[in-house]
């Protein structure tokens, strides 16, 4: 069982990070709307910790990843990246040759393992870049270091003089994981890291991916839609709605004790490949509505079946519930629950 | 196998071959089935088994270096049963029967939709052909169509293109086209991977609605074993090219007898059942189709693997249903029982 994490286990803090991506059109290519991919989000990403994200397609879990990184910019907010000494550093307000020194501590593992490894560079090619941009002049040194990282991921040394294409997806996935881990990050996201692969080849990324947290300490923010996936490796889930967390528990809360309505449609719609746990679905009306004109109130009362006039009027905060002692985070005008005292902290 | 008129198709010793640079892939290597009408079939396995060339094969849509080498697929139509793998490909018979009495739902709607043509058009190119309806008649059944999809101002939605329609909406655009002629057979190719779960839910939703109303019998392609258990009343498992195990969806997914199966079975994470959960993964990957196994397709793969495995075993009955490819099925089948 997890315990109540403490103030100084926070790795990564966001607070209240928006992105608006602009539309442009019309004469002079003005600014006529913004698409609200993230519209303030609050999370603490503690040490050590496997925190998923999840979340239909385009509610802006793949942008907040790629925000974190300050691969997108963000348009409002802080990211505060904190390191083993304590030191606090604000990502959205360095430049980019700045951020130089994070980018060696925070790495991403990308979704797609066909198009995220260039054809042209045998493995040994597209492995060392990042060493010899951190420091490892001698191509000898490099060789050995890509070697043993093939062999960390369960593949052959002799692979590095190889082309992707002549290894399969799941082999890719971990060369991407391989390349991920060679400059020693503490944090890694990874963007749907096993939502390509085959059920059996899955199974055995995700072994590696919990065997390498255990031998390097490292801390993983998962982004998948696959909440069966999320359930068995995370410790924390975070449930994504238009931009916005509408739901943040531990993961063994998540199942039995998710508060929030959209989560129960979300969990009701997955089939379960367990013949007695049928249960009966709960079935959304619509679509995601567009992140453009998102719905006044809460995000998700155009489809939410147990709205009431205040959903559509206010929208509801992420407030914090204390069940059994842990930290529950929902945002929901409907819950009868009464909400925890603020952190002492 | 004993005929009778609740089977809608029958397939049996099917064997599809490709071919490519002068090597010959066995994609599909002897698959028998049979789908019962108002009855869902579910064709589980990984990508590279078979599943969708088994289907292709029913819908005579396989690509030109191909062929049917071995096997029968026998449609049981009212008028009659129809030997389909003797029929010209784009002969006059096979397109009166397809899209008509047998229609396809595409894994991808973004790809399988024209982008040139409107929605109703494409929906309304199938009733043209295989229905007597004319002029406006033909536009109000594809409104009616859609708005039975549950899409939104159908009158509106009819004459916009598909690029104006979300995934889910594509999807079901997708089956109302497959619909439109109250079709006997539905092969549906992985419809939902593409699309999220609350899509999904709605589309499975549509699908058992379809099977109830109008008895169509219904052949589902996927890898979700989630989706088998909420759907399926028979499974057929295959990898590669040979139906290892099937049975009614009882019998497959809870006395499962292939060392397959039971692997599949383990190296899914179940939701619900938290962190504890043991999962295995299979060791390996898929072997190359162009240098297989001699015997027993899964034996490098297999923990139980002995000697017996270099041959192929043949298709053996564990009861009237369910039967299996495996020398030792019957020690995990006893396992199975003493638990």
């Amino acid at each position: 069982m997890q315990q109540q994490h403490n103030e100084d286990d926070v790795i990564l803090r966001l607070r209240d990070v928006k992105v608006h991506f602009p539309l442009k059109g019309g004469f002079m290519q003005k600014t006529t709307a913004h698409v609200k991919a993230i519209d303030g989000v609050n999370l603490d990403v503690y040490r050590g910790e496997v925190l998923g994200l999840v979340g239909e397609s385009g509610c802006g879990k793949t942008t907040l990843g790629k925000t974190i990184l300050q691969l997108i910019h963000s348009t409002n907010g802080e990211i505060t990246y904190r390191s083993t000494d304590e030191q606090e550093t604000d990502l959205t307000k360095l430049k980019d040759h700045e951020l130089f020194p994070y980018r060696k501590r925070l790495q991403i593992v990308f979704q797609d393992p066909h198009s995220s490894l260039n054809p042209a560079f045998t493995i040994f090619g597209s492995l060392e870049d990042p060493l010899k941009k951190y420091g490892i002049k001698s191509r000898e040194e490099r060789r050995k270091i890509i070697g043993d990282l093939l062999e960390a991921v369960n593949m052959r040394r002799e692979y590095m003089d190889r082309y992707p294409h002549e290894f399969s997806g799941g082999q890719r996935q971990r060369i991407g994981i391989a390349r991920a881990l060679s400059i020693e990050p503490e944090l890694i996201i990874c963007d749907e890291a096993v939502s390509a692969l085959d059920v059996s080849i899955q199974a055995q990324v995700l072994q590696l991916l919990m065997k390498l947290k255990q031998e390097k300490n490292l801390t993983y923010i998962f982004i998948t839609h696959d909440l069966s996936v999320t359930e068995y490796i995370c410790d924390r889930i975070a449930v994504m709605y238009l931009g916005r967390i509408v739901e943040l528990c531990a993961s063994e809360d998540l199942y039995a004790r998710r508060l929030h309505p959209y989560t129960q449609a979300l969990l009701s719609a997955i089939p379960v490949a367990d013949l007695d746990k049928q249960t009966k679905r709960i079935v959304l009306e619509g679509d995601v509505p567009s992140p453009v004109n998102p719905p006044s109130g809460c995000p998700f009362h155009p489809r939410c079946q147990l709205r009431k006039d205040v959903c559509s009027q206010v929208e509801p905060k992420l407030k914090r519930y204390e069940i059994d002692g842990r930290d529950h985070y929902a945002a929901c005008h409907l819950i009868d629950l009464p909400e925890a005292a603020p952190n002492a902290a | 196998m004993a005929q009778n008129h609740d089977v809608a198709l029958t397939v049996s010793g099917l064997k599809t071959f490709m071919y490519t640079n002068k090597r010959c892939n066995k994609a599909v290597n002897g698959v028998s089935f049979q789908i019962k009408k108002g009855k869902t079939l579910c064709i589980v396995g990984e990508s590279g088994c078979g599943k969708s060339v088994t289907a292709s094969a029913v819908m005579q849509l396989l690509p030109t270096l191909s062929r049917i080498e071995e096997g029968e697929i026998i449609y049981h139509s009212d008028r009659g049963d129809i030997r389909i793998d003797q029929l010209a490909r784009n002969g006059r018979q096979m397109r009166a029967i397809r899209g008509a009495e047998m229609a396809m739902i595409f894994q991808d709607p973004m790809t399988a939709l024209n982008p040139v043509y409107t929605v109703g058009f494409q929906i309304i190119e199938n009733l043209k052909y295989h229905t007597a309806l004319k002029g406006r008649q033909l536009k109000d059944k594809a409104i009616d169509l859609l708005r039975s999809m549950g899409i939104p101002l159908p009158e509106r939605r009819v004459d916009e293109f598909p690029h104006r329609y979300s995934g889910g909406m594509r999807q079901r655009a997708m089956i109302a086209m497959a619909m439109a002629c109250n079709p006997k057979i539905l092969i549906a190719d992985e419809p939902t991977t593409a699309l999220d779960v609350t899509i999904q839910a709605q589309i499975f939703e549509l699908m058992d609605r379809l099977k109830k109303e109008h008895g169509t019998a219904i052949m589902l392609i996927t890898h979700d074993m989630g989706a088998v258990a909420e759907l399926a009343d028979d499974v057929a498992v295959m990898y590669m090219g040979n139906i290892v195990e099937a049975g009614t969806v009882d019998e497959v997914l809870r006395n499962p007898v292939h060392p397959y199966t039971r692997a599949l079975l383990a190296s899914i994470p179940v939701l619900g059942r938290g962190k504890n959960q043991d999962i295995h993964a299979i060791p390996g990957s898929t072997p190359d189709p162009f240098d297989r196994p001699s015997g027993c397709q899964f034996a490098p793969r297999c923990a139980f693997a002995t000697e017996a495995c270099n041959v192929m075993p043949d298709e053996t009955h564990v009861t009237d249903t369910h039967r299996v490819m495996c020398w030792r099925y019957e020690e995990f089948a006893h396992a199975a029982a003493a638990q």
